[in-house]
């Protein structure tokens, strides 16, 4: 049986952001999903506002949805491509019985829009005929359209040029800022995830390892798995590419029917008996601060 | 072209791209002028020529008065192949725009909703592929009776599973998406995501698939006729008029050549076009 995610307890609380880091198929992505309910939970639960709503019916579910919303990575194969920029926009207004009216729709549209920092002469272009920072932003107004309070980013600035990403960054953070809005952002680019969230919670194989205010996780990291993600940083400087050490080796386990005890083990560094033992909980180090490892966990209690 | 393009590029691309083919072109120009033909013309001439016999004319050669001569009841040659055009054009479409039809909505459900549906669906349909095309056909006007519109009905339901095939692939490749994701995280309900967001970004291989199957339909009403299941006559159909020649196809070639090489000319324009599409629509020979 494949977990994709396995056991991950997290809260997000209202205008804040979550940053998700992990590899490639750690299950960062599966869990936003989750979150959502577009990918079905085997088990566990989702509160929003107090209430499950993995328990939820379609129509109840259908009701809550434009409070939560999702940003995608690929910002072309997420905006259909026989639409032009109007109609994606527009289409949550009409799901949602927003706007009443051809004219208040047309007001709506033109204000996400200019709020997304999209010129009105592109309301009749087609996704192809735009660069990918202008797709990803109608891929935001899209998500803004039912004035969400939550979003789920999935890689948003991953597909996108390095200058474009901080636009489309800052746009994020000040939507946040103004609308209070709170984002899961999931990632591998730890630079971007400092930047914009205040608690980073890392994954590995379906887990979570590591769980931290942000500043902490940087100046402190306790897993190896997210110190060796940190050491991966490129550093822009002849020095530090001497000193560079603690990569990681081999490869990710198989992620079918684990073994009990740490799933990081076989590319450990600091590996010992221990580590197959049954069970490694989370637990806090200090305030705040959560990590999954038998090793440096306790040595810092 | 880049695997999303928008309404207008698309058509642009796929023309200039259909248009490189002389093939196709020839096949474009050749079913436009049998169109224009099959319903152009009977504005000018009365259906009743087609049909009153007049035995003082009988076996008119090609040329003089009768461009392609007169058969063996002394009618215009000519006149019945026009009319005959219109009617195998006419029940040609009409027969695939309801198998279109019902095959979308079956491929559709299929495809879209998967699991314990599609294999239902889909093995119901194996069933129907599983017997020959015409055969099955011959077997629904013989079990319903002879008639245009048991004519109608009878083809239409030997190609539903054609199309509820192509329609199944076609929006299996398109439903993984991000764009679907999307439309569902807005809660769109099923219909609307079908018909909005899968169905205009499938629609390739369908247009393809019904061009073909134009031209094997009007294959099936002239072989449905030619043995006597398919139109009746006296109506002009250009099956029946081949049975009727077939005594005579010694002494005036004629009668069984022009009707015999209008069905062919015509089957292969329409599959001339139906293969430019094709080719035009393929994302791999994209440029």
């Amino acid at each position: 049986m494949l977990h994709a995610v396995d056991g991950v307890d997290f809260a997000i609380d209202g205008g804040r952001t979550l940053g998700v880091v992990g590899e490639s198929g750690c299950g960062k992505s599966t869990l936003g999903r989750t979150i959502l309910r577009l990918t079905e939970p085997t088990d566990g639960e989702v509160l929003y506002d107090g209430e499950d709503i993995t328990r939820f019916s379609v129509p109840q579910m259908n009701a809550i949805r434009r409070d939560l919303q999702l940003i995608f990575q690929d910002p072309l194969s997420s905006l259909n491509p026989r639409m032009t920029v109007f109609e994606i926009i527009a289409e949550p207004l009409k799901v949602f019985r927003v706007t009443s009216g051809r004219d208040e729709m047309d007001d709506r549209v033109a204000s996400l829009m200019k709020t997304v920092g999209l010129a009105d002469r592109f309301s009749n272009s087609y996704p192809h005929e735009l660069d990918g920072g202008r797709r990803q932003r109608i891929g935001i107004a899209r998500a803004l359209a039912s004035n969400p309070r939550f979003i789920v980013c999935d890689e948003p600035v991953s597909a996108l040029d390095v200058s474009i990403q901080a636009q489309i960054l800052n746009l994020l953070m000040d939507l946040q800022e103004e609308r209070g809005i709170s984002y899961m952002f999931i990632t591998h680019n730890l630079s971007v995830v400092k930047h914009i969230s205040q608690e980073i919670m890392v994954m590995y194989l379906g887990q979570c390892i590591e769980k931290a205010p942000s500043e902490e996780l940087f100046a402190n990291p306790l897993h190896p798995y997210t110190r060796a993600l940190l050491a991966a940083i490129p550093v822009p400087s002849l020095e530090a590419r001497k000193k560079r050490k603690g990569a990681i080796k081999g490869e990710v386990s198989n992620p079918v029917d684990p073994k009990p005890g740490c799933r990081f083990a076989p590319r450990c560094s600091l590996v010992s008996g221990e580590c197959a033992a049954e069970g490694v909980a989370l637990r806090e180090t200090c305030a705040g601060h959560f990590v999954a490892c038998v090793k440096t966990g306790r040595a810092h209690e | 072209m880049p695997k999303g393009a928008s309404k207008r590029g698309q058509v642009q691309m796929t023309w200039s791209r259909y248009r490189k083919s002389k093939l196709a072109m020839l096949g474009l120009v050749t079913v436009s002028v049998l169109f224009f033909a099959a319903l152009a013309i009977p504005l000018f001439k009365d259906y009743e020529m087609a049909i009153e016999q007049d035995f003082s004319s009988r076996y008119q050669p090609i040329g003089a008065g009768h461009i392609f001569g007169t058969d063996q009841f002394g009618r215009d040659i000519f006149i019945r192949m026009v009319f005959g055009a219109r009617i195998s054009l006419l029940v040609g479409i009409a027969t695939v725009s309801a198998s279109l039809v019902a095959g979308a909505f079956i491929g559709a459900a299929a495809g879209y909703y998967g699991g314990r549906l599609d294999e239902i669906l889909m093995r119901i349909m194996d069933v129907f592929l599983a017997i020959p095309n015409t055969l099955l056909a011959i077997s629904i006007v013989a079990a319903l009776g002879q008639g245009i519109t048991n004519l109608l009905i009878a083809l239409a339901i030997s190609q539903v599973p054609s199309f509820a095939r192509v329609v199944r692939a076609s929006i299996l490749t398109v439903k993984e998406q991000d764009y679907i994701e999307a439309a569902r995280a807005l809660g769109t309900s099923n219909a609307r995501i079908i018909a909005r967001h899968i169905l205009p970004n499938a629609i390739g291989p369908i247009i393809v698939q019904t061009t073909l199957n134009v031209a094997r339909t009007i294959l099936n009403i002239s072989s449905l006729s030619f043995v006597g299941l398919g139109i009746s006559p006296p109506t002009p159909e250009w099956g029946s008029m081949l049975a009727d020649a077939k005594p005579q196809m010694l002494q005036y070639p004629h009668l069984i050549l022009i009707p015999g090489a209008a069905i062919a000319i015509t089957v292969m324009a329409i599959n001339l076009v139906g293969d430019g599409l094709r080719d035009a629509l393929d994302p791999r020979l994209r440029n």
